[in-house]
């Protein structure tokens, strides 16, 4: 240190920070008048740097290097063909487009600097107080800042107005988002100085140079300093360290006023160091345009050679004898280079200029309709997505990875403690128990009932099985249960979590309420401890309503903020805080405690601990909180325990053998089914207690001494205990407590931690040593179980998600177990996986159940446990090998219903040592965990992946996402609970994971094809004249004149197509409400048909075409008509072929629009007019060579026919193809967009056309009709049922002909789930259910389930989904599949359409969450193929509306008047099933969650 | 239009921010496509008939004269030509140059479109034009500045052709209109006498000067020299053709010719168009009318789930 400071005194003053340490003066301008002032500046220019740098800046673009190369070898008159002005024009207008948006930009952010820096301060400075701007604070100067001042600059705190705890708070919402108050400390010592002290205050204090590092500064201050180097002895330092400084652009709060002292100024400080340059990111498609612009490039110059030596040889050649050309020199010379050169700016229009500039204006245009979308829009925390970066709309239609982040991604991060288990006791929140056994007696319903279907109806495959229709609770309630997650009333109790809490505080935590009353020691300890082991500030407040006192907590940690809530509601209030002393309320009496230390959290150490006195018995103890892992080897006991922990994962397997038993045996009745189920699950708690409760008794007496051998057994109670908490889905922490005698900590204290808390290098390492001396030989406490919900609508947006094609990984920093569980209940894993014990009921063998492979794990362990944790490099890799080998040769839907599951230190040891394998593998899966993970891990797993060219999307909440995020292609932020950090980092941020369904099935697919389509376009135009331009070469000597003249060379690009092609932002290939319920429309952009190779060449092909038939048509009427040669002159001839290209190009933009509004209208059709007054103007001066051209043309007759003729001649061949191509080999787009614009009667015909469907007349008067009167479905029902019979020849249906507005029928009997739908064509239920929207009172329902329906229609089982990859696996029925499959999707279509019609007449209400779904699932079995009009009958089926469905279902629930019919249909229904049990149409309706229980079996396999 | 409050972040509730525009989609269904391509070969066919008629009532006669030994470089020399039928007035009388790459793009450039307007041009940036030839000598002499400069305007066709009836005596074919009126009015003014410049010819409003500065598209072209307005009734019969040969085309393979011709509402002699209208209506109407058929016989219903290929 002495040396650095010698060191220090020598050096000059100009580079003071240069070793790392800068000394700051206070109250010594001259001293410090090296470092720069307050003056922020964010801007990128200056008015007079503005030209040359952003020039500089858009010169750095390949492309524009090019064509600025092509403008200076235009200004050689010798060489260019036309004016100068065709590239400078356009060149100048396209940079002028992008200086104004760099200056607009930059303009703004002065605006915002200059605001900045004008604010007024008060500061202390030459000993007297004064007024001055933000910008002329100085370093040493001394700031006086009150209330809800923004902070001007990284200030060292001096003093505060509170003289007691010295603290003050502070709002870093600019900073990092956290709404939360930081506290802060003034030094303890300055604080006392009076306000003339403080003028004259001339300390000293040395601390880091400028960084970037936000929660680290370490420094030391010296107040007694005498201000010559080097004079100083140790012992008058302070240290000061991050608590002490408040950071430019915070907000002081709470506190009346401060003193600090300036340390870091304008752009130094730690805010200013943090802004960083986004890395700038290329979509996949930029760099394909990239590509062909090269090829293309080549293309010309391959041209450029052929014309030039063509043109030279014909110069030295014929070049004497053409004397009218007077050649001066015929020979090979330096000359000879000017006829290639006039070729390539003759075809320098093939790389067309108006590209890059036509990309970026509808990429801008991308990211503003991301950022006014209301459907990502979400109005509880007002926040509309946001597009930071405008760049990468198209990379988002071309996911095929998604990587997501758990903690607040998927799940809410609204933390409730759930359960803990003190010495093995598990105590629940009451209402939450309730809850868990509700879920599983669901879960157990559903698979009692898919077994019993099965095996009444062999070979049908269920999926999702209609679970609580027998009471309209559970309508209402249960129907959005996903497995395994707790989200019943998915935003009323999510919003308001500590609300919540308190209204029913009641019901809650009623054993631990009574166990503290009782005086259990073990729980008052652990409470005790639970409430004095955080970073929590409590707020006391005064409720407005009832006047009384209450405390609200802040932290940053919902985690801790959770545990100090239920704490307090327990029974040991955390009353309040000064840095030295906390104070907690157990059971009504106060205790006070000396606060000595805090170790705060880190993600490193996973823990944090305090260190207490107690105040009466001065005993001190260290209490530690943390993850099981990291708590557990601090355990005194903890190596002894060790080994005996791997033999406790059998519980639960165990559990559901039994489940599975009685789900079995109880096939007759659901009520039964449930009591059963209940009982199962009673006993199996009653079992887990009893074992509880003995070890507890075991263990009671040993809870205060050290060891106990017996302490073994507790801690694999313990660690089975987080396992079951884990696999609910629930974050366990430890807390544990030690201890520590006097002696122990003074020697500790003295010698290790006042020498790290000085240190001014390595502090955080050296401190971190410190901790862990006290952070040893732990007691633990108990374990605490938080549980995070799922956000809404997760699980159906990752099934969504994964229809369409896009593989989804987990990448998170939780156990194990943990990740395994919300994995399975937000549909990222197939259920039924092998490790989780809930669903282990379906059979392993079974070919379409997923299962889960853990790597380091053999195959056939299904132990609860993950990989061990000193595993070997040798193991991983082969286990690697193993798995890829056995998972390669399963059958493609095996390998895509498996997964597998990584676990952070397995992982590291993979992608070390066997990243190839692991690749493959992990292409093999449906999906991949990674659990335990740390942020620069998820970073390399992104990396990896990204490497292999695929296109890749991370989102996450977290600061540990960021590396993630800014590693993928794509990066999406939630602006979530844990601040803005990774929303700031991300190129998109939205409010909520379920956007993220809208934003890339709709926003990135729509994004891709249009600027696809732009591409193509561009280069296709550019091409078409070009081509024009090379066939004129045969007809002037191959000299390179160009055909066309400059206004026509000049306006083309840019006014004529440039503009027009940028109304394609509006185009839609299929409306949006199609694209949300087929998924799997979004393989367009995964697979890249919209631009490539192929398309390129069709594209570029037409040009050649079109050009030909222009140029002939041109040309021919003058040099074919007979012998007399050309009559028309050089000026005219282009305008002739031009005329006609305006005509085509309007034509082509038009016929390549999928959907035209009235601004694609007048973009398209406008160039027309604006031609013909270009027309005019060219006409009408008579220094243009054009002057009076077209007078001259309009005169002669022949050239309207030419115009006419060739324009046609450009377009009836592509119509004709696309007509012939939309016949016979429609695509998938063309299709749906028929199916969509067919009239009904069309509709009604082509589900007829099917099969020999037996037509009732009734159904075609009843497809006109629009009203919902029972006729209506009296008749739907006759001829349903009719249909019915034909096919069942089933006599019973008779009765059924005449019964009120049923179309769906439901088997009351309880041992029978299944529902049979006979449907009437889907249109006829869709406008039933139109009509009904205003009588029925219930359009949201209907709405969002019809939705959802249709949504999930298309589901895993559809094998066209599938098809891409399964193409081996067609199977014999293959006509009946499609033929099903296509059915649904009509289906899909027709409701899309209804979608459209219902968004069209603005119904959809964002606010409302989208609650229940009803699923119709078309099922068939084998026998289908034998009998053709059970076909028909299917198709016909497979359009039912479910709003139809729905309110019978109602009707049902409620026990209305039409009960009893349905009780007839239901038992005639019954019989049939029970009669043929080869019926073959069965519509099931669920009103689970679609996804929550999908093992998916391939139809007809 | 719907929005919260001030404060809200939601944004606007407009059909354009929402991408929902109300929008028209094309599709290309049985109906109009077939309609549209029978109606297109309805419409043409008559379209192409009538082109065709008006183009063979168009007479055109072709008289090439330089590869007529009478009629050597330097030579007067007299044709004698027998119209097989009547050619009423208007009768145009062309010149036609074939092989002559009036669109090189090293001869299309060579003018100065000022000095053409008799202005007197010093400037030798704006002079560029005219390369090759600005001077007389290569030189940037002022003085020596072509007048006219540039390769157009030097290389002008200096053939005089008259024709006469079989009688000898001379048929008044007329010199004024055979320039666009545009031009003379407002591209070519005489240049001053006395202006700088070596002055080969300052009667830059001399139509046939005209006529040869507008530059011909393609290589063989023909250009306006004189047109009979029938003073002395339909011209018939044996005509003489006299020439003056003066311009040398040989060295460069081109041929000269005198063209005859009468004119129509479509113009010249312009069969190909006609036959071009016919075809297209021809094809347009067979895919239609097959269209039509095959639609009538085995239609294919659009959008029918049967077509539905996934498993491309």
């Amino acid at each position: 240190m002495e040396k650095i400071m010698g060191f220090f005194g020598i050096k000059s003053r100009n580079d003071l920070d240069d070793d790392g340490i800068r000394t700051i003066y206070a109250n010594d301008v001259e001293r410090n008048k090296n470092y720069p002032s307050n003056r922020i500046s964010n801007t990128k220019y200056t008015i007079i740097t503005f030209i040359p740098k952003n020039l500089m800046e858009q010169f750095g673009r390949a492309m524009n290097i090019y064509f600025l190369m092509i403008g200076i070898l235009q200004l050689f008159p010798s060489i260019t063909p036309v004016d100068p002005v065709s590239t400078w024009g356009a060149l100048f207008f396209i940079f002028a487009i992008s200086a104004t948006k760099e200056a607009f930009d930059d303009y703004n952010r002065s605006r915002r600097d200059k605001k900045a820096n004008e604010r007024v301060y008060n500061i202390l400075r030459n000993n007297e107080k004064q007024k001055i701007q933000s910008q002329h604070i100085l370093v040493g100067d001394i700031v006086y800042l009150t209330e809800n001042e923004e902070i001007p600059c990284d200030l060292l705190v001096l003093s505060t107005s509170d003289k007691v705890t010295n603290s003050l708070y502070v709002q870093t919402s600019n900073l990092d988002g956290e709404t939360d108050l930081k506290i802060k400390y003034s030094i303890k010592e300055t604080s006392r100085l009076e306000l003339s002290q403080l003028k004259s205050f001339q300390g000293v204090l040395e601390c880091p140079v400028p960084n970037a590092e936000i929660n680290k500064f370490d420094s030391r201050l010296s107040m007694r300093a005498n201000r010559k180097v080097n004079t100083f002895s140790h012992s008058d330092w302070l240290a000061v360290d991050s608590s002490n400084l408040v950071l430019q652009a915070t907000h002081l709060k709470n506190t009346d006023y401060i003193y600090g002292m300036v340390v870091y100024t304008g752009n130094e400080t730690k805010l200013g160091k943090n802004k960083m340059d986004v890395p700038t990111k290329w979509t996949k498609l930029d760099k394909q345009i990239n590509r062909t612009t090269i090829i293309i490039f080549c293309i010309q110059l391959t041209l450029v050679l052929v014309f030039g030596f063509i043109g030279d040889y014909i110069r030295i050649i014929q070049g004497h004898t053409q004397w009218y050309l007077d050649y001066d020199d015929t020979s090979l010379s330096s000359k000879t280079i000017i006829i290639p050169l006039r070729f390539l700016l003759l075809n320098s229009m093939m790389i067309p200029i108006s590209l890059k500039v036509t990309i970026d204006v509808i990429k801008y245009a991308y990211a503003l309709f991301i950022n006014w979308d209301l459907k990502m829009y979400n109005s509880d925390s007002d926040c509309p997505a946001t597009a930071n970066s405008t760049a990468l709309s198209e990379d988002l239609g071309q996911i095929e990875y998604i990587f997501t982040d758990k903690t607040g991604t998927l799940t809410e991060n609204i933390m409730l403690f759930s359960k803990c288990s003190i010495n093995g006791i598990v105590y629940h929140k009451d209402k939450q128990q309730q809850l868990i056994q509700k879920q599983q007696q669901d879960q157990e319903k559903q698979q009692k009932q898919k077994q019993q279907k099965q095996e009444q109806q062999h070979g049908l495959i269920g999926e999702d099985l209609l679970v609580s229709f027998d009471s309209n609770e559970s309508l209402s309630s249960s129907s959005t249960s996903s497995l395994g997650s707790f989200n019943n009333s998915p935003t009323s109790t999510l919003l308001k979590p500590i609300e919540g809490q308190n209204d029913i505080e009641n019901d809650q935590y009623y054993e631990l309420k009574r166990a503290m009353r009782m005086g259990d020691e073990n729980v008052i300890e652990f409470f005790r401890c639970l409430s004095l082991c955080h970073t929590i500030v409590p707020m006391p407040t005064i409720d407005e309503t009832t006047g009384a006192n209450s405390i609200h907590y802040k932290s940053s940690s919902p985690d801790e903020e959770a545990l100090v809530n239920a704490s307090k509601i327990i029974g040991a209030k955390f009353t309040s805080k000064t840095p030295t002393t906390l104070t907690t309320e157990i059971n009504g009496t106060l205790e006070n405690y000396q606060l000595l230390h805090i170790f705060e959290f880190t993600s490193d150490r996973k823990r944090m601990s305090v260190i207490i006195r107690d105040n009466q018995t001065s005993s001190i103890k260290i209490i530690t909180k943390g993850a099981d892992e990291v708590i557990f080897k601090l355990l005194e006991n903890y190596n002894n325990s060790i080994n005996n922990n791997n033999n406790s994962n059998i519980i639960n397997n165990n559990n559901n053998n039994n489940n599975n038993n009685n789900n079995n045996n109880n096939n007759n009745n659901n009520n039964n089914n449930n009591n059963n189920n209940n009982n199962n699950n009673n006993n199996n708690n009653n079992n887990n207690n009893n074992n509880n409760n003995n070890n507890n008794n075991n263990n009671n007496n040993n809870n205060n001494n050290n060891n106990n051998n017996n302490n073994n057994g507790l801690l694999n109670l313990y660690s089975k205990q987080i396992d079951e908490f884990a696999s609910h889905g629930l974050r366990t922490l430890c807390l544990a407590q030690r201890i520590i005698q006097k002696e122990d900590y003074e020697r500790w204290y003295q010698s290790h931690f006042q020498k790290a808390t000085t240190a001014i290098q390595d502090r955080s390492m050296l401190l971190n040593e410190a901790y862990e001396l006290l952070e040893r030989d732990l007691l633990l406490l108990g374990i605490t179980a938080i549980e995070d919900k799922l956000q809404e609508d997760v699980p159906r947006t990752i099934e969504c998600l994964r229809q369409a094609q896009i593989k989804i990984w987990m990448l998170t920093g939780d156990k194990y177990s943990t990740a395994i569980q919300i994995a399975n209940s937000c549909n990222l894993i197939e259920t039924g996986t092998t490790t989780i014990g809930q669903n282990n009921i379906v059979d392993k063998l079974s070919s379409n159940v997923g299962r889960l492979y853990t790597i380091g794990k053999s195959i056939d362990d299904n132990s609860n446990a993950g990989a061990a944790y000193d595993i070997s490099t040798l193991d991983v890799q082969m286990s690697v090998e193993g798995l890829l080998k056995y998972v390669g040769s399963l059958p493609l839907s095996q390998q895509l219903t498996s997964s597998i599951i990584v676990e952070g230190h397995v992982l590291s040891l993979v992608l070390m040592f066997a990243q190839s394998d692991f690749l493959k593998l992990s292409q093999l899966v449906g999906s991949l965990i990674c659990c335990r993970v740390t942020p620069s891990q998820k970073a390399q797993v992104v990396k990896m992946i990204k490497d292999t060219g695929r296109i890749t999307l991370a989102i996450g909440d977290g600061g540990n996402d960021v590396s993630m995020i800014q590693e993928a292609n794509v990066g999406v932020g939630i602006s979530g609970r844990e601040g803005l950090q990774a929303s700031r980092a991300a190129d998109y941020s939205l409010a909520r994971f379920k956007y993220l369904q809208e934003l890339i099935l709709v926003h990135g697919r729509y994004s891709y094809l249009r600027t696809s389509f732009a591409a193509n376009y561009s280069f296709y135009k550019s091409m078409f004249l070009c081509f024009i331009q090379i066939l004129y070469q045969f007809f002037s000597g191959f000299a390179g004149t160009s055909f066309f003249n400059t206004f026509s060379l000049t306006s083309y690009n840019i006014l004529f197509t440039g503009l027009p092609v940028v109304g394609f932002i509006f185009d839609k290939d299929l409306p949006e409400s199609i694209i949300r319920r087929n998924p799997y429309l979004y393989s367009v952009g995964q697979d890249g048909t919209a631009f490539n190779a192929r398309v390129i060449s069709q594209w570029i092909i037409r040009a050649l075409t079109q050009s030909i038939f222009v140029f002939t048509f041109t040309l021919v009427p003058y040099v074919f008509s007979g012998d007399s040669g050309c009559s028309i002159d050089y000026n005219s001839i282009s305008m002739i072929s031009f005329t006609s290209i305006i005509f085509i190009q309007a034509l082509t933009l038009f016929f390549e629009s999928h959907t035209i509004t009235w601004i694609n209208h007048l973009l398209i059709w406008g160039t027309i007019p604006i031609y013909f007054i270009c027309l005019v103007v060219l006409n009408a001066i008579p220094s243009l060579d054009t002057y009076s051209v077209i007078t001259h043309l309009v005169e002669s007759g022949s050239v309207w026919f030419s115009i006419v003729i060739m324009t046609l001649l450009a377009i009836v061949p592509i119509i004709t193809i696309q007509y012939l191509f939309l016949l016979y080999k429609p695509s998938i787009n063309e299709i749906i967009h028929q199916i969509r614009n067919s009239k009904s009667k069309n509709y009604r015909q082509l589900i007829n056309e099917n099969g020999s469907f037996q037509k009732n007349n009734n159904n075609n008067n009843n497809n006109n009709n629009n009203n919902n009167n029972n006729n209506n479905n009296n008749n739907n029902n006759n001829n349903n049922n009719n249909n019915n019979n034909n096919n069942n020849n089933n006599n019973n249906n008779n009765n059924n002909n005449n019964i009120d507005s049923n179309n769906y029928y439901y088997n009351s009997t309880p041992s029978n789930a299944i529902h049979i739908g006979n449907g009437n064509s889907g249109r006829h239920d869709h406008s039933n259910f139109n009509g009904s929207v205003g009588s029925a009172g219930s359009v949201g329902l209907s709405n969002n389930s019809r939705e959802s329906t249709f949504k999930y229609q298309i589901s895993k089982k559809n094998p066209l989904l599938r098809s891409r990859s399964t193409s081996n696996q067609k199977n014999k029925n293959q006509q009946n599949n499609t033929l099903s499959s296509s059915n649904r999707v009509v289906d899909l279509i027709v409701g899309a359409r209804e979608d459209e019609e219902l968004e069209n007449k603005k119904l959809y209400d964002l606010k409302q969450p989208k609650k229940p779904q009803m699923v119709i699932e078309i099922i068939h079995n084998d026998n289908i193929s034998n009998n053709n009009d059970n076909i028909n009958n299917i198709s016909d089926n497979a359009v039912n509306d479910n709003a139809n469905n729905n309110n019978n279902n109602n009707n049902n629930n409620n026990n209305n008047n039409n009960n009893n019919n349905n009780n007839n249909n239901n038992n005639n229904n019954n019989n049939n099933n029970n009669n043929n049990n080869s019926n073959n149409n069965v519509i099931i309706l669920n009103n689970s969650s679609p996804s929550v229980d999908n093992e998916y079996k391939p139809l007809l396999s | 239009m719907a929005i919260d409050k001030d404060s809200s972040k939601r944004p606007a509730n407009t059909a354009f921010k929402q991408q929902r525009l109300k929008a028209w989609e094309p599709i290309l269904t049985p109906g109009p496509v077939i309609i549209a391509f029978i109606v297109i070969g309805i419409v043409f066919i008559p379209i192409g008939a009538a082109i065709i008629s008006a183009s063979n009532k168009v007479l055109e006669h072709v008289i090439r004269y330089d590869d007529n030994p009478n009629c050597q470089l330097g030579q007067k020399c007299t044709i004698n030509y027998t119209l097989p039928t009547e050619m009423e007035s208007p009768v145009y009388l062309y010149y036609k140059l074939d092989n002559f790459y009036q669109n090189h793009r090293r001869y299309v450039k060579s003018r100065n479109d000022d000095q053409l307007r008799g202005i007197e041009v010093t400037d030798f940036s704006k002079l560029k034009d005219c390369e090759p030839l600005i001077t007389t000598d290569g030189s940037e002499d002022v003085n020596k500045i072509l007048v006219p400069c540039g390769l157009i305007a030097n290389s002008v066709f200096n053939d005089s052709i008259s024709i006469a009836d079989a009688s000898g005596s001379l048929i008044n074919f007329n010199k004024s209109g055979i320039a666009w009126q545009s031009d003379i009015d407002k591209k070519f003014k005489n240049y001053p006498a006395n202006g700088v410049g070596v002055i080969n010819f300052s009667n830059f409003e001399d139509e046939d000067f005209i006529v040869w500065m507008r530059t011909a598209a393609l290589p063989d072209f023909k250009k306006l020299y004189r047109i009979y307005h029938g003073d002395n009734g339909a011209l018939s019969g044996t005509i003489q053709i006299r020439i003056d040969n003066k311009y040398p085309v040989a060295s460069f393979d081109g041929k000269k010719y005198v063209v005859l011709s009468t004119t129509s509402w479509i113009g010249g002699k312009n069969p190909f168009l006609g036959y071009a209208y016919i075809i297209v209506g021809i094809i347009c109407f067979v895919q239609g009318v097959v269209f039509a058929i095959k639609h009538k016989i085995s239609p294919r219903v659009l959008g029918s789930p049967k077509y539905l290929e996934w498993n491309k």
